[in-house]
């Protein structure tokens, strides 16, 4: 079973990610991702259902340094230190006036 | 005098002094053959490269020239990460793996080049036009890091700093002969290293030899309090122990699953077992061992890698910093006008299909059970530590492509095969260079896989299998 993937699927995924594709790019975007896509169904063959997620190895990594290899994994005590300078920050930015960034204004004058 | 040992001895008995070293270093890169470098830090270096011939050579990284990937943060020195929209990006701050490497002596010549925020595995993704690759112009030096190999390759630079998020310090090692070395997820800090996929992400070194590799890791392993996601373990020693161990019996146990050899091309497999057979006759030995799940790596990847690509690149917003588009109607569309912009096809290409894996209704089907999958994988690997010291595998099935090889996505995904596992699993590997290939007489090799926080031991035993290779 395969997923429909669709012009209009792809625009409602570029309008999320807050990507602006012309009609050219939906139908090569759409072309990639049916194959993309087709590939990664591959892995629906495989039970999970008794399976963990690891969405990071730090855990078990840590996991691991501490039983096997005998470590601490201690955090690091919580104190304050100095944030980085407002002013120098702000320099990168395209529009920027008294340390804040300048953006279009959303609410319209009335 | 082409690795950083060889460097610093001629440097400690003054046959050169530091500011000559790192003169003739920056010759090269001047001379812009590959276009390897996106910003030169000339007079930052001579400056530096003075004060240390001032001040006498007193460790390994004293006075040696090196390039960082332009994904590393340096406070005051443009950053780019390859792409239009961080093209005038001046950072307020330093990383770690900068800020570790130069405050033990090292010298940075400048800035390398990369597929935009690491994605890719050509070095063709980039702003600021793809690298050379100087062992055969028709050739590409692979990705991301491309060119921080050909900076060592080309001399221009003693080591370079490359991230490895599925490959991509590995592979370029592979196809330019050099040792490129993933580090245990969690042994290098990340903070100043900008993400792409940051479970996946880990500061990599590119050198000749293991030895040098050593030295570097020694270097950027200290601990860092602005990242939770380092294990607290401390600085490696490692360059010492190599020095001192005069043991080269290799009494090893190393796993391998064949069938991930039999499937590379031919010239690349010969070589593959040659090493193999050399290896055994100094006293490994081979077990096989199946890793059943790792043929799933390449889905996993793009699944989870994407997923977390979408989420660490919205905060390019052409609001903050970077490019900014003009003529938006309103906010919302100079968001998403200023994106569309900034980045290149192959990373909205992956920012969108993350969107996707992550959007509602598809999350648990796609995202989530790609990181069960991803715990299979991990199993596999544990499975395999309980029998062998390390896992042998290739790096990738071919030796480095065309440039006018034309690929899919998904084609060139797949060049990404073998090393995909190791940064899932969160695993330290080495690439090896071993032998010549017999169609192209371009560099072939293998990494060696070791267990999480073994980095130490695989550094130590990938210099005693390097020099019986070499």
């Amino acid at each position: 079973m395969s997923l429909n993937i669709n012009k209009e699927l792809v625009q409602h995924i570029s309008k999320l990610a807050r990507i602006k594709i012309s009609d050219d790019e939906v139908m090569e975007y759409e072309k990639n991702f049916k194959s993309i896509v087709d590939y990664i169904e591959q892995l629906k063959e495989i039970d999970t259902s008794k399976v963990e997620m690891l969405s990071n190895p730090m855990t078990l990594n840590l996991e691991y340094y501490e039983k096997e290899l005998g470590g601490s994994r201690k955090q690091r005590a919580d104190k304050i230190a100095p944030s980085l300078n407002v002013k120098e920050v702000v320099k990168n930015a395209p529009n920027y006036k008294n340390n804040e960034f300048k953006i279009q204004s959303v609410i319209e004058n009335s | 005098m082409e690795t950083i040992y060889n460097a610093h001895l001629a440097l400690k008995d003054k046959k050169i002094s530091a500011k000559e070293l790192c003169a003739e270093h920056i010759k090269v890169a001047k001379e812009n053959l590959n276009n390897t470098f996106i910003t030169l830090t000339e007079d930052y270096a001579l400056e530096k490269a003075k004060k240390i011939d001032n001040a006498g050579i007193k460790s390994f990284l004293d006075g040696i020239p090196f390039s960082l990937k332009d994904l590393f943060i340096t406070k005051n020195i443009r950053t780019t990460a390859g792409s239009k929209m961080l093209y005038n990006y001046v950072p307020p701050y330093e990383g770690t793996t900068s800020a570790n490497l130069q405050n033990s002596g090292a010298v940075l010549i400048g800035k390398v080049g990369c597929d935009e925020f690491g994605m890719g595995s050509s070095n063709e993704n980039t702003a600021f036009g793809a690298v050379n690759f100087p062992m055969n112009k028709d050739y590409l030096p692979g990705g991301s890091s491309g060119a921080s190999a050909v900076s060592v390759l080309e001399g221009s630079s003693l080591f370079s700093m490359g991230t490895d998020t599925g490959g991509s310090v590995r592979l370029p090692a592979n196809f330019c002969g050099l040792v490129g070395y993933k580090p245990t997820y969690g042994r290098v800090s990340r903070y100043g290293q900008i993400a792409y996929a940051s479970s996946l992400d880990q500061a990599s070194p590119f050198a000749r030899t293991p030895l040098d590799i050593a030295i570097i890791m020694d270097a950027i392993t200290k601990n860092d309090e602005k990242d939770s996601t380092q294990a607290p373990i401390g600085a490696m020693n490692s360059a010492e122990k190599i020095l001192k161990n005069k043991e080269t019996k290799l009494s090893l146990a190393i796993g391998i699953d064949r069938s991930m050899v039999d499937n590379c091309r031919e010239d690349v497999r010969d070589n593959l077992n040659d090493s193999i057979k050399l290896l055994e006759k100094r006293g490994v030995k081979f077990k096989d061992i199946s890793l059943p799940h790792l043929k799933y790596s390449v889905a996993v990847y793009y699944v989870i890698a994407t997923s977390e690509a979408s989420s660490n690149l919205a905060r390019f917003d052409g609001v903050h910093f970077g490019y900014s588009a003009k003529g938006g109607q309103d906010l919302e569309d100079s968001y998403a006008l200023s994106r569309s912009e900034g980045f290149h096809e192959e990373v909205k290409r992956r920012i969108l299909l993350g969107t996707f894996c992550l959007s509602s209704g598809y999350s648990d089907e796609y995202y989530s059970h790609a990181c069960k999958v991803r715990k299979l994988i991990y199993n596999d690997f544990q499975n395999a530590f309980n029998e062998c010291d390390y896992v042998y595998s290739p790096v990738c099935a071919t030796t480095s492509f065309k440039k006018d090889e034309l690929m899919t996505p998904l084609q060139m995904y797949m060049n990404d095969l073998y090393t995909i596992p190791v940064n899932l699993a969160g695993l330290p590997s080495m690439a090896i260079p071993y032998g010549k290939s017999s169609m192209n007489s371009l560099p072939t090799g293998f990494q060696l896989i070791g267990n999480s926080f073994k980095d130490e031991d695989l550094i130590l035993d990938g210099h005693k299998i390097f020099e019986v290779l070499k």
